[in-house]
């Protein structure tokens, strides 16, 4: 489509690739065919270990040590990159090919002002110390083009000096420097704030039209959706469906694809459990009017390096009934994990009151990161009969007993007991955090963004998974999240929160359908929609 | 002494930690399955480990039961063969005293592991408490006794010892206490910077959610977790305890003569070299061999608990 009979030939034909890393069992990439023309935008998507990544770093010659490329054809603008030495590989990177990663905080020197790191890319265009002027002017050039305001002054700042979404820009603007013809991004708004996500996709799709090819890497169909005109769906090394995407995400043909694509939470899955290809709907829930977690007038304050006060919370009020889920959504720094931490009677509020249940266990804790959450010495049993330990007195028998009926009741298999949660994949790990939080049978759930650090289908496990126990025992759930598809999937009410305070708050679909407050229209106007394309 | 009990007897029952009576009930049956299955397979602190760990095995058998290495008398001098040369009856030769300078150097374990294990256990509990007391949040309290730390640790530890022994005067007991007192901010400034770490962490912050606090928070969580390295930082330490005793013991500061110890051994032979290097020679190599091995085996344990760790 993009694909004019100008530019008939691609950019890059990889056809075969496959690569093996030395001691594995199997090829991180297996018998890949890629085709990219210039003005085209190809979004890799896959979960963890799907090869996405690894195929991205091959066609920048950084697949790493102990890595083996076969490939039956390899081009990248004209070359066999086969055959390429290091110094050949050099050469490309800094003219043809350019890569842009996930986390441009590691990614950018932190020694190095972004002029500075700009103007490294650019020595081979602009030669010598006599350019070092003329670098700068066209670093300038560059961070204006990528929508950095104010060009002139952060040419020389530092990358801590700059908000995450200009950083982001920064370290595209330094992979544009050279001006390449193929930039690869390996999951470049992954760490960003959905309206900054929003801002670098509308910057990569511009890219697009200026003629430079893209190579998307993404776990995400909804950013993907958004700007590409190609997908390649991969799972364990093998492409497993390519075409354009109107047709991978409206009709797709395998079923794999078909799974992925039924997990992604949003609006339309309300209602509908996310980890199977049929539409089987969710458990019934009647939440309750009786209020079981609330807060009221909460003000919590933080000192700034520079010696004033940051409030993470400005007066919030929230209420959380029984049996109902409640999201919190904003973006980084709203506050919504200060929230959750003076809610749990972590930290106290400077100002404002808190009304828990009676009980210590009465409200439970499920963090992002499981496996920090762990006391590194303990196994399964051990973490999971921590909160019985910690109060009552109960048996060694009843609790080993309690233990195989909470992993019984978050899916996992009792012989998980005695394992080690190293040995556990993420999900599984999730399980045995929320297995823990339900062992002392809690009124209440506080989960900080349970999901966030998982791949999409296990992300779907859990959020059926937490809308069972949320049904079949009547809890209430605190959830925060910045991810507003899976608030839409599976909240009753949300709290939208802006800068430590509340901006909106009301009946989720209220909410989604008319948003009031003009943060919360922006957010929404900010998330990718997967099914907007989604029509064949 | 516990230390290097443990130390050396690491290799047999690392596979089996004591856990609890669940896992040490479970655990022999799988490792003897295992051995049976595979043959000569690597043991579990390495090749290098288990050489270092028999090595100090040996030490410790000189320094317990000398007697039963050699039956020759470390202070019975015979004029007759001083000075001689290696040789069947003394494998190591004999010194200008006509002593046999084997049974001197097995002999001298005993002073050598009692200064290093006790030196090592003095540092350790010091530099825990410093290490607990500055890594438990109280700012005040962490700066005074950081900056503490940080002045003790400007000076070599050696010359710390030796500035401390100028006071208290040469002898055993003081050369422990120097030591001793030198090794103090390794162990403080691990012990903080793990405390601190392990109080920020998420499983602590997890366990507030359950009530937990104060002490029980402290033993349950922070204790255990922080104090983790301490076994591998006191099998090195111990080398270098080992190492500083025989040097200031050189200097005529440790056990006066005729004591067998490593370092005066040195100092007594150091004249009759260019006639009789075994004099010298031999505890030299005795001291190089016990610190290497106390090292080696040390970041054995080490990297073996990272292995199980990762």
């Amino acid at each position: 489509m993009s694909a004019g009979p100008a530019d008939a030939t691609p950019l890059v034909t990889v056809r075969g690739l496959t690569v093996t890393f030395d001691g594995a069992a199997r090829p991180a990439v297996d018998g890949l065919d890629l085709t990219i023309h210039r003005g085209e935008i190809v979004a890799i998507v896959g979960e963890s270990g799907s090869g996405k990544s690894v195929t991205a770093r091959t066609l920048v010659g950084l697949a790493g040590e102990g890595a083996h490329v076969h490939a039956d054809e390899l081009t990248i603008d004209g070359v066999d990159a086969r055959r390429l030495s290091d110094r050949g590989w050099r050469r490309i990177r800094g003219t043809s090919v350019g890569l842009v990663l996930q986390d441009a905080l590691v990614s950018l020197d932190p020694l190095r002002r972004v002029g500075a790191e700009i103007g490294e890319s650019l020595r081979r265009t602009l030669p010598g110390l006599l350019a070092r002027g003329r670098r700068r002017e066209r670093a300038v050039e560059l961070l204006g083009q990528v929508g950095i305001p104010d060009p002139a002054d952060r040419v020389d700042a530092y990358p801590h000096e700059l908000s995450g979404g200009l950083r982001q820009r920064a370290l595209i603007a330094s992979a544009l420097a050279s001006q390449p013809a193929l930039l690869v991004a390996d999951e470049p708004t992954t760490a960003l704030d959905v309206t900054v996500q929003a801002q670098i996709l509308e910057l990569l799709a511009q890219l697009r039209s200026d003629g430079t090819a893209l190579l998307l890497i993404s776990h995400d169909l909804a950013v993907v959706a958004a700007v590409a005109s190609r997908i390649l769906v991969m799972r364990d090394g093998r492409v497993l469906e390519q075409g354009d995407v109107e047709q991978v995400l409206g009709d797709p043909q395998h079923e794999y694809t078909r799974r992925l694509l039924a997990a992604v939470p949003s609006a339309a899955s309300r209602g509908v459990r996310l980890s199977s290809a049929e539409r089987t709907p969710t458990a019934e829930r009647t939440p309750g009017e009786r209020v079981v977690l609330a807060g009221r007038g909460l003000v919590r304050t933080y000192p700034t390096p520079a010696g004033g006060t940051r409030h993470a919370l400005a007066g919030v009020d929230v209420e959380l009934r029984e049996g109902e889920v409640l999201g919190v959504v904003g973006e980084s720094g709203s506050g919504k994990s200060t929230l959750a931490r003076v809610l749990l009677g972590l930290v106290p509020p400077d100002a404002g009151e808190v009304t828990r249940p009676e009980g210590r266990l009465e409200v439970q804790l499920v963090a992002q990161d499981p496996l920090s959450s762990f006391d590194p010495r303990y196994t399964v049993a051990e973490v999971i009969t921590e909160p019985l330990r910690s109060v009552r007195g109960t048996s060694r028998g009843g609790r080993r007993e309690s233990v195989a009926e909470l992993l019984t009741a978050v899916g996992l298999d009792p012989a998980f007991a005695a394992r080690h949660p190293r040995t556990l994949s993420g999900g599984q790990r999730q399980r045995v955090a929320i297995a823990r939080a339900l062992a002392a049978d809690p009124a209440v759930i506080v989960a900080d963004e349970p999901v966030s650090a998982l791949d999409v289908s296990i992300q779907a496990q859990v959020l059926d998974l937490l809308l069972d126990l949320a049904a079949s025992r009547g809890l209430a759930i605190l959830f925060i999240s910045h991810d507003l598809g899976v608030v839409h999937h599976l909240a009753d009410r949300i709290v939208v929160m802006k800068d430590g305070e509340v901006v909106e708050h009301g009946d989720v679909e209220q909410v989604f359908h008319h948003p009031s407050h003009p943060y919360t229209q922006r957010l929404l106007q900010a998330l990718p929609d997967l099914r907007e394309r989604a029509t064949v | 002494m516990t230390t290097l009990v443990r130390a050396h007897g690491a290799p047999r029952t690392a596979g089996a930690p004591a856990d609890g009576a669940a896992s040490a009930s479970a655990a022999p049956p799988s490792t003897a399955a295992r051995r049976r299955r595979s043959g000569p397979r690597v043991p579990v602190l390495g090749w290098g480990g288990l050489v270092a760990a028999l090595v100090l095995a040996v030490v410790l058998v000189a320094a317990l039961a000398p007697t039963a290495l050699i039956r020759l008398d470390p202070l019975a001098a015979d004029p007759l063969t001083a000075l001689a040369p290696p040789s069947a009856e003394h494998l190591a030769g004999t010194d200008s005293l006509g002593r046999d300078v084997l049974a001197r150097i097995v002999h001298g374990a005993r002073y050598s592991l009692v200064i290093g294990v006790a030196a090592t256990a003095l540092a350790a509990v010091g530099g825990i408490l410093l290490g607990l007391l500055a890594g438990s949040g109280n700012r005040v309290l962490d700066t005074v006794v950081a900056r503490a730390v940080d002045v003790l640790a400007s000076f070599p530890e050696i010359l710390l010892a030796l500035v401390l022994i100028a006071f208290t005067g040469p002898g055993l007991g003081n050369l422990i206490v120097a030591i001793g007192v030198a090794g103090i901010p390794r162990f403080a400034r691990v012990v903080r910077s793990q405390t601190q770490l392990v109080r920020t962490s998420g499983y602590v912050e997890q366990a507030r959610t359950f009530g937990l606090g104060g002490a029980r928070l402290a033993l349950r969580h922070v204790l255990p977790n922080a104090l983790g390295v301490v076994p591998v930082l006191a099998t090195i330490g111990l080398g270098s305890a080992i190492i500083g005793a025989a040097g200031l013991s050189f200097l005529g500061l440790g056990p006066q003569p005729p004591a067998p110890e490593w370092g005066a051994m040195l100092a007594e032979n150091r004249n009759y070299l260019r006639v009789a290097w075994w004099g010298a020679v031999f505890p030299g190599l005795a001291v190089v061999i016990t610190v290497v091995s106390a090292t080696v085996l040390g970041r054995a344990i080490q990297r073996h608990l990272e292995r199980s760790a990762a």
